[in-house]
């Protein structure tokens, strides 16, 4: 193509110069940026205050660490979705909810699993599993036998851009509807 | 003012006495100590400009445009350590994003669609009955399209930097530029002329 027609004239210049803009980026937007450099740790923010949800979460010792152990080593082995591997990863523990019939025990695990699809078909998913009752201890716990893991019924592993994110895709969770409870826990980055 | 860098125009026009230095101390003192503040500090003088340069890329939808600029601080905060200053700041950010924007775009239409993505060549029917305007125009551009258009004529990249930027040939840029700019002006023929009065007399399209 020839140079000459291809040159702006000075207004078109100018017009396209207009497009240029700034957008005033709100509070919200500003505190989702702070947080997901903190859940990477690139920022200290005061205090640890913007975690706010995970004060008062003490719960699961060694059974957590185990889980997001094995959860880890899965998460690697099964993705590589370029636009996701950057995105902060969750475990989310579901706890909670009484012994079921057989019957209602299969329709719930079908009313979570097409819960899992949706979440996974928007690209959250990373993995999730239903845990059998058993609890198989190693260690000395030094918290109440209360506390040993038994109440996590299974878990979700999910990717989101920060800490609302997350919590948003988990209130969809059939779980909650159920009577039962989510613990939601960022997955350190190693 | 060289007319070519939009960052200084900007930061000469607000008025900021020597913002090259104070994101130089900024920078280091952010690296120094990880700190918020001094994060905040970068963050404050430079995401309304990158914002507004993804929302572009993203034909005007924010919330894409959001995510866009969200990635690339996370980018840019972890290869901060490697920038080495050789072009501004405000430059090097918005590689950044348009980084981030491009992976984006990938990550949407397949590895390989990327290149028919860049190639894909704008339609011709323009609907007459539409009124269209500059910004809507631009909008309207094919994804690889708008990125040079928007680079180059916009936020003032030369060829050479788009290139690199989005990994074609910088004779691909010259040529695609050419053809968005006639695009541009096809959509605009017809339809009400917004480029000022009287200038795009006889430089309509064939």
């Amino acid at each position: 193509m020839d140079e000459a027609r291809d040159e702006l004239t000075a207004a078109e210049k100018a017009a396209f110069a207009s497009l240029r803009r700034e957008i005033a980026p709100d509070e919200r937007f500003e505190r989702d940026v702070v947080e997901a450099l903190a859940v990477r740790g690139l920022v200290r923010t005061g205090a640890g205050a913007r975690i706010v949800w995970r004060r008062g979460l003490t719960m699961l010792g060694t059974a957590a660490a185990l889980l997001a152990i094995g959860v880890a080593i899965g998460a690697r082995a099964s993705g590589s979705r370029p636009s996701v591997a950057s995105l902060p990863r969750y475990v989310l523990f579901l706890e909670g909810t009484d012994n079921l019939s057989p019957e209602e025990e299969s329709r719930r695990v079908e009313e979570y699993k097409s819960w899992a699809r949706r979440v996974a078909g928007e690209g959250h998913l990373v993995s999730g599993e239903k845990l059998r009752p058993e609890v198989l201890r190693l260690g000395n716990s030094p918290g109440s036998a209360a506390n040993g893991g038994e109440s996590v019924r299974g878990y979700f592993v999910i990717v989101a851009r920060n800490n609302r994110e997350a919590l948003e895709i988990a209130r969809g969770c059939p779980h909650l509807r159920h009577g039962g409870w989510i613990v939601v826990r960022p997955i350190a980055p190693v | 003012m060289d007319g070519r860098d939009p960052a200084e125009a900007q930061e000469v026009a607000g008025g900021a006495s020597d913002a090259p230095s104070r994101d130089r101390a900024l920078v280091e003192r952010y690296l120094r100590t990880r700190d918020e503040a001094a994060f905040l500090g970068l963050y404050r003088s430079h995401t309304p400009a990158l914002l507004g340069l993804a929302s572009r890329l993203c034909a005007g939808e924010l919330s894409a445009a959001e995510e866009i600029v969200q990635e690339a601080w996370v980018r840019a905060a972890q290869s901060l350590p490697s920038f080495r200053w050789e072009s501004r700041l405000r430059t090097w950010l918005s590689g950044v994003v348009v980084n981030s924007w491009r992976d984006r775009v990938r990550a949407r239409v397949r590895e390989e669609a990327w290149e028919r993505e860049l190639d894909a060549v704008p339609g011709e029917e323009v609907p007459a009955s539409e009124r269209l305007d500059l910004e809507r125009a631009v909008a309207g551009l094919p994804n690889g399209f708008r990125a040079v258009l928007v680079l180059h004529d916009v936020e003032g990249f030369t060829h050479s930097e788009i290139a690199s930027l989005l990994g074609i040939e910088a004779g691909t840029s010259k040529s695609q530029l050419a053809r968005a700019r006639l695009a541009v002006r096809r959509r605009l023929s017809g339809a009400a002329a917004v480029f000022p009065k009287g200038e795009r007399s006889g430089r309509s399209t064939r």
